[in-house]
């Protein structure tokens, strides 16, 4: 099979005639090479993931002209994402900060910029680096990294870069367009929430309890399953949560977790353990059900190809990972599943596992009348105006949350930024107990559609509070700052998905009318009521 | 046979039917290498910058091809 030829056709026949149901993005790319030949291969690759892509190529070389341009064909285009791709030395992140600058004031697209190859061009990258976490939306396209993993000779054709300054030969282009609609991907789709693990051949070689014990050291093939590990150990550390569902005795599994000097990973670094003789399935299930999130967002590894397919048999929404016969490919196995990618993340990500361990404890002490268990938590909630401190997390919060969401309208930190910058309000809620942190929680924007008139665009919660008279604290705030604003009537909709049944009597219950698809508060009633048992702070400024 | 397999590949690689294709027929700079990257997969060869610039019909491509030891 000739690929140029089969993505050539593929790629003409998808824009022939789109699929339905893919999300539409236009991908613009400015450069200082020629990357015009990875078009077909951008579009069956976004197809793949489920995006529609339009590529737009600017000339060759021409940055700024296109940037400084109000009217330029970039802008005509109306790119959701810019791609800034450039292949000198000489590009220095001074010019790569006024590029930015001048973008973010023309569009909302969210920009990725290629770093540089080669050895020489490690000082560029971390300025280059430097420079894009300045802005919100802007990120580095880790290009040094892509041609590392496939070898720059097998990346590079220099008949092609002297013929027409393509730095990529025919594998590469796939490779490529197959990374960036990786990204493209990363940008428009949540990371799964939690992944799930078995123990015998996964964690490690051979069977706990028999005679031969564990394989698991600093030689072979112990140290391919220790190094397994650590990937995993980083993976939670960027607030993917693991968990453990495995068929084996409770008390020894435990002990060599606790115990064994050569485990990384600890009890503690799960945020749920089964460990029993009950099929996985149900374990799946419990484990969702107890970290309060969907099957769909759970992925399961296991070495086990009968436990594989009896889960991809009875929990379809589960992402099972085709997990390798050869434990030395199950690094790259997880790597190129693709179901963690997130190109944020955030200091909620960071400290996850523990937030879920101290909803376990909470949930033991949930033997009294709910008034009585808020009581004794002693809850404490914060509401802010959303600011660039805390628009990453706000931005992750309105692309993942699914239950308790109101409208699911899911904006960029361009488009948020935007929203605030046309007169809506956005606010933040924190909320803490006496068991910890739980960190940001909830998000509400509100739109002033005519004078005296606002209508909340988006109000969401996780799904860590839900049941906890958050809602009515962030109401209560909310309801406050539009009347000082000159607010007479606040409007609330309510836009059901197969998820958010949880969110569904948030107006109802709090007092407001209905009318039409609309719930309205009215604000000759006085403000939203603020909640009981709860003390709340508001850093207004 | 093999030159049945270069028709294919210009057909495809221009999205222009078998049939319509003659020594006539044209194409831009892009489709160009999409062209010669897909003959050099296709007969496992690798093809000079001086060819490649000279492969701008049916005809001067399956010249450069059996120049290149590719049976017609």
């Amino acid at each position: 099979m000739n690929t140029i030829l089969s993505y050539l056709s593929s790629a003409r026949e998808i824009e022939n005639s789109p699929p339905e149901g893919l999300i539409p993005v236009n991908v613009a790319f400015l450069s200082t090479l020629t990357a015009d030949l990875i078009h077909p291969y951008l579009v069956v690759e976004g197809v793949k993931r489920g995006m529609f892509l339009r590529a737009y190529f600017s000339p060759f070389n021409q940055l700024e002209q296109q940037i400084f341009d109000k009217s330029s064909s970039l802008y005509k285009f109306k790119p959701d994402v810019v791609i800034i791709a450039t292949y000198t030395e000489k590009f220095d992140s001074m010019r790569l900060g006024r590029l930015i600058t001048e973008l973010k004031q023309s569009t909302t697209a969210t920009i990725l910029v290629f770093n540089h190859t080669g050895l020489a061009a490690a000082l560029t990258n971390e300025r280059l680096t430097k420079a894009c976490q300045q802005f919100e939306g802007t990120y580095i396209f880790d290009y040094a990294q892509l041609v590392y993993n496939f070898g720059f000779y097998y990346w590079y054709d220099p008949k092609l870069w002297y013929l027409g300054r393509i730095p990529f030969g025919a594998n590469a282009q796939r490779e490529l367009g197959q990374q960036l609609a990786r990204y493209i991907h990363a940008l428009h789709f949540p990371p799964h929430k939690c992944l799930v693990l078995d123990l015998d051949g996964t964690l490690w070689g051979g069977v706990l309890g028999e005679e031969d014990g564990i394989e698991l050291g600093e030689d072979y093939p112990g140290n391919v399953y220790k190094d397994f590990q650590r990937r995993l150990l980083a993976l939670s550390n960027q607030g993917v949560l693991l968990a453990i569902a495995s068929k084996n005795n409770e008390a020894d599994t435990i002990s060599t977790l606790q115990n064994n000097p050569d485990c990384i990973l600890r009890p503690r670094n799960f945020a749920v353990i089964k460990i029993n003789w009950q099929d996985k399935a149900t374990n799946l299930r419990a484990i969702a059900r107890e970290l309060n999130i969907s099957l769909d967002a759970l992925a399961f590894f296991d070495d086990n190809p009968v436990e594989r397919e009896w889960v991809r048999s009875q929990l379809p929404e589960v992402a099972v990972i085709e997990v390798p016969e050869s434990p030395l490919a199950y690094i790259r196995a997880l790597e190129e599943s693709e179901l963690f990618d997130q190109l944020v993340i955030s200091e909620e990500d960071r400290g996850r596992t523990r937030l879920y361990q101290d909803e376990q404890e909470r949930k033991q002490l949930q033997t009294i009348s709910i008034e009585e268990f808020i009581q004794q938590l002693d809850m404490m909630v914060t509401v802010g105006f959303v600011n660039s401190e805390t628009l990453p997390r706000v931005v992750q919060l309105l692309s993942k949350t699914n239950q308790f969401n109101l409208t699911t309208h899911r904006y960029t930190s361009s488009e948020v930024q935007s929203m605030i910058k046309s007169g809506a309000v956005a606010l933040w809620i924190r909320v803490a107990d006496r068991f910890g942190d739980l960190g940001l929680v909830g998000v509400a924007i509100a739109i002033p559609e005519r004078p005296g008139r606002w209508i909340i665009d988006t109000f969401l919660l996780s799904c860590r509070v839900i049941g906890r008279y958050v809602e009515t604290a962030l109401l209560n705030i909310l309801s406050q700052v539009v009347h000082d604003r000159g607010g007479q009537v606040l409007l609330g909709r309510y836009i059901p998905t197969p998820k958010n049944t949880p969110a569904s009597k948030v107006y109802s219950d709090h007092g407001f009318e209905a009318v039409g698809e609309f719930w309205k508060w009215d604000f000759s009633k006085g403000k939203i009521p603020p909640p009981k048992f709860l003390r709340v702070r508001f850093e207004n400024g | 046979m093999k030159m049945d397999r270069v028709y294919y590949i210009i057909s495809e690689i221009l999205g222009i039917p078998l049939d319509e294709i003659n020594n006539g027929i044209e194409w831009d700079s892009l489709t160009h290498l999409h062209l010669i990257l897909a003959l050099e997969a296709e007969f496992g060869v690798s093809l000079p910058p001086e060819d490649i610039m000279t492969m701008l019909s049916v005809q001067q491509i399956q010249i450069i091809l059996r120049k290149h030891g590719v049976e017609v």
